[in-house]
């Protein structure tokens, strides 16, 4: 048995070296998605280009402008007209418009007074990184000007300390007027003492009741991925990704492209059974996967710092379950395709949908359940989580028994199927 | 040694296979002729397994082994001849070193040493038909199935294939070979003639030709008039046929002596034509028979 799949494996061998097309395909394919999802795939939009029109003209837009001019990541000009400013959005030129109307207030209290701000929706990802941009700039402004109004009320609290006892009423004038002089000097420095430790404690208890601004936000932290970067979100799903494109492709075109040549006659006429046919062929392709799965990962980790927190030996074990999943695809799809086109063309149509809804870059859960359950038949889908799990939390892959389950289910069932799909194909 | 018996297959309803029953026993090679569209390559599938009957089995001795050779080049052509013949022989159970012995027996006998290291893709048609052979023979099988081996090869290797052929079958194994060239009956020691998905005669070639109740008249270079020709005789003959091949007009009839002088009454006698008897080959013998089964009716 054993030699007739090492001829079959060796057989497989021959054939990728002299096929360039192939071989080049299965191992650049890898590289390129590394590069592309590495570098190219980036959600976060770095500098956002923001036009601001000023109609107030007073230090408080001028100093708004300059706190958001001296950001990083705001790359600012200035316009004179709204009209103009709508011209380079719709031109493409500016992200984001800030507009200061000319009742601007930094304490607004109607929408006259407020400022306005208009995004450019039509480029998705520019909008959504301007947006979080933009509220934490708005925040810090906020916080700036929630300080300085604290501080102001507080020196004008202290300004009217002597007012307000009454002590320039025309009855306590008509009663000091009875009092000796000194006496009154001493009634009234008496008073002032009182009314000043009044004030202070009153002050005191407002400052405790005020909040301290620099304290009023909540502490966050993002944990895992803290940078919140593209890639480290990115490579563990291309991990699985790479996987399964591999395979599926590999497999499919496999056992179709002996059927379309008639060389699968001569496999059938000869010894070798339906599961060695199977296993031989199978073999080559579970190597190269490996090799390119082992090569994801390197670069991940090595080229492009993606932790791996978890144990290496049970996500490769896992990582082995999914495999065959995917093995089982490209195989199911081999053997109900006449010939290498149809076998492609189902191979793409697997593979797409697992490209969108696995999780792989889009959330399942921002995704209506009349398409998700479609996810929930992907093993990519079970795969994914698994993966950022052990590569960013470093959670064992063994906690998630579901995810493993249904790996398994889908392993057995897609082997299973494409063996007898496969036996009954070979007549 | 194999058994078929009362084989139907029938595909999208329409019959290509009609109860055939048949036996491979003691003759070392054995033909199936037929027209195209017979059955003959659903046959051959049927008898190596690549098909079910949907009635009817095949049966073999226990353990034998088969070779197949397939009516499309069925190896790779991206592997050289070697890396072919080795592959087949390991996926056969030889080891390697029986392996290497056997397939330079086998490149000796079948004349492939010069291109041994030659992509198989790029050998000549003869030369890939000989390779085939070659890799369903490796193994010594017991039967080796041929399915129009000579198909598309020039007249010299056709020949050489035979002799190659006659050999394999010396050497004990039974060749059961689907041809459409007629006159390669005369290498088999039976022939089976399938028509319509049914076994039409089975029986060595010799006897058919004796069975032969035709004679056949030859008119050489006949020239472009014959057309005008064939009509007139073929009203002289009460069964038979008429026909040209290259220049030539044939006449195929059951007449008795008298036929000639009546056909040469036909003919101009200032074109120096005459009209010779010759022996009918196997050509004229199956056509005949296929004719007969079609219901008579004239080419």
């Amino acid at each position: 048995m054993w030699r007739r799949i090492q001829a079959i494996v060796g057989k497989e061998f021959i054939q990728l070296r002299r096929d360039r097309r192939t071989l080049a395909m299965m191992v650049m394919l890898p590289v390129l998605w590394l590069v592309a999802f590495g570098y190219a795939v980036n959600f976060d939009v770095e500098t956002i280009r923001v036009v601001v029109v000023d109609e107030a003209k007073h230090s408080d837009s001028a100093s708004f402008i300059n706190q958001i001019k001296e950001e990083e990541d705001f790359k600012v000009t200035e316009k004179a007209r709204m009209s103009e400013a709508k011209r380079t959005l719709e031109q493409g030129k500016r992200d984001v418009i800030i507009h200061f109307p000319k009742d601007y207030k930094q304490f607004p209290q109607n929408k006259r007074e407020r400022i306005q701000i208009q995004v450019d929706g039509s480029r998705l990802f520019q909008a959504q990184s301007a947006l979080r941009k933009l509220n934490g700039v708005l925040a810090d402004v906020q916080q700036d000007s929630m300080q300085k109004m604290q501080r102001e009320l507080q020196t004008t609290l202290m300004k009217s300390v002597s007012f307000g006892m009454g002590m320039d009423s025309p009855q306590w004038r008509e009663m000091m007027k009875s009092l000796l002089p000194e006496k009154v000097a001493q009634l009234q420095k008496g008073l002032e003492k009182a009314n000043k430790e009044q004030m202070e404690s009153t002050m005191k208890r407002m400052e405790k009741a005020l909040p301290k601004m620099d304290q009023i936000q909540p502490d966050v932290d993002v944990l895992y991925n803290p940078d919140l970067k593209s890639v480290s979100f990115m490579i563990p799903g291309l991990v699985g990704l790479v996987l399964i494109f591999i395979t599926t492709l590999m497999t499919a075109m496999g056992v179709v492209r002996e059927k379309e040549r008639g060389t699968l006659e001569q496999l059938i006429v000869s010894p070798v059974s339906s599961f060695e046919l199977l296993v031989g062929k199978l073999i080559p392709y579970c190597i190269i996967a490996v090799f390119d799965f082992l090569l994801v990962f390197a670069v991940g980790v090595w080229f492009f710092d993606v932790p791996f927190r978890g144990d290496l030996l049970p996500f490769l074990s896992v990582s082995c379950l999914f495999l065959l999943a995917s093995l089982g695809i490209g195989l199911l799809i081999s053997t109900v395709s006449q010939n290498q086109q149809q076998a492609m063309q189902l191979a793409i149509l697997t593979l797409v949908p697992q490209f969108i809804l696995s999780g792989f870059v889009f959330p399942l859960e921002a995704m209506p359940w009349g398409i998700r359950w479609l996810s929930y038949l992907m093993p990519l889908t079970y795969f994914i989580p698994i993966s950022r799990g052990s590569f960013l939390k470093g959670v064992s892959p063994l906690t998630d028994e579901w995810g493993i389950l249904a790996l398994a289910i889908a392993a057995v069932l897609f082997l299973v199927l494409a063996t007898i799909r496969f036996r009954r194909s070979l007549g | 040694m194999l058994n078929v018996k009362g084989v139907s297959y029938a595909y999208r309803g329409k019959k290509a296979l009609d109860q055939v029953s048949f036996t491979l026993g003691e003759k070392k090679i054995t033909a199936l002729i037929g027209p195209d569209g017979a059955g003959k390559t659903t046959l051959l599938k049927v008898m190596a397994g690549l098909l079910r009957p949907s009635s009817g089995e095949v049966n073999g001795k226990d353990g034998m082994s088969l070779g197949y050779v397939s009516q499309f080049f069925g190896l790779y052509g991206e592997m050289s001849v070697q890396e072919n013949l080795h592959f087949y022989g390991r996926l056969n159970g030889l080891t390697f070193r029986e392996s290497t012995q056997r397939i330079e027996e086998l490149l000796h006998w079948t004349g492939l040493e010069s291109v041994i290291h030659r992509e198989a893709g790029a050998l000549s048609g003869g030369m890939k038909q000989k390779l085939s052979i070659a890799a369903a023979v490796l193994h010594r099988p017991d039967l080796l199935l041929l399915d129009e081996p000579t198909n598309g090869v020039d007249p010299v290797s056709r020949r050489e294939m035979w002799r190659l052929l006659q050999s394999v079958a010396e050497g004990g194994t039974q060749i059961f070979a689907a041809t459409q060239y007629l006159d390669e009956a005369a290498y088999c020691g039976r022939v089976i003639l399938l028509h319509q998905g049914r076994i039409l005669v089975e029986e060595s070639p010799q006897q058919l030709l004796r069975d032969f109740p035709f004679r056949l008249l030859v008119i050489r270079e006949a020239g472009h008039e014959r057309v005008k020709w064939m009509d007139r005789i073929r009203k002289e003959l009460t069964t038979g046929e008429v026909f040209s091949k290259g220049r030539d007009l044939y006449i195929l009839h059951r007449e008795g002596m008298s036929i000639q002088g009546r056909i040469k009454a036909i003919l101009p006698s200032d074109k120096g034509l005459s009209l010779e008897e010759v022996e009918p080959g196997y050509e004229e013998v199956f056509t005949q028979r296929f004719q007969d089964a079609d219901g008579g009716e004239s080419r």
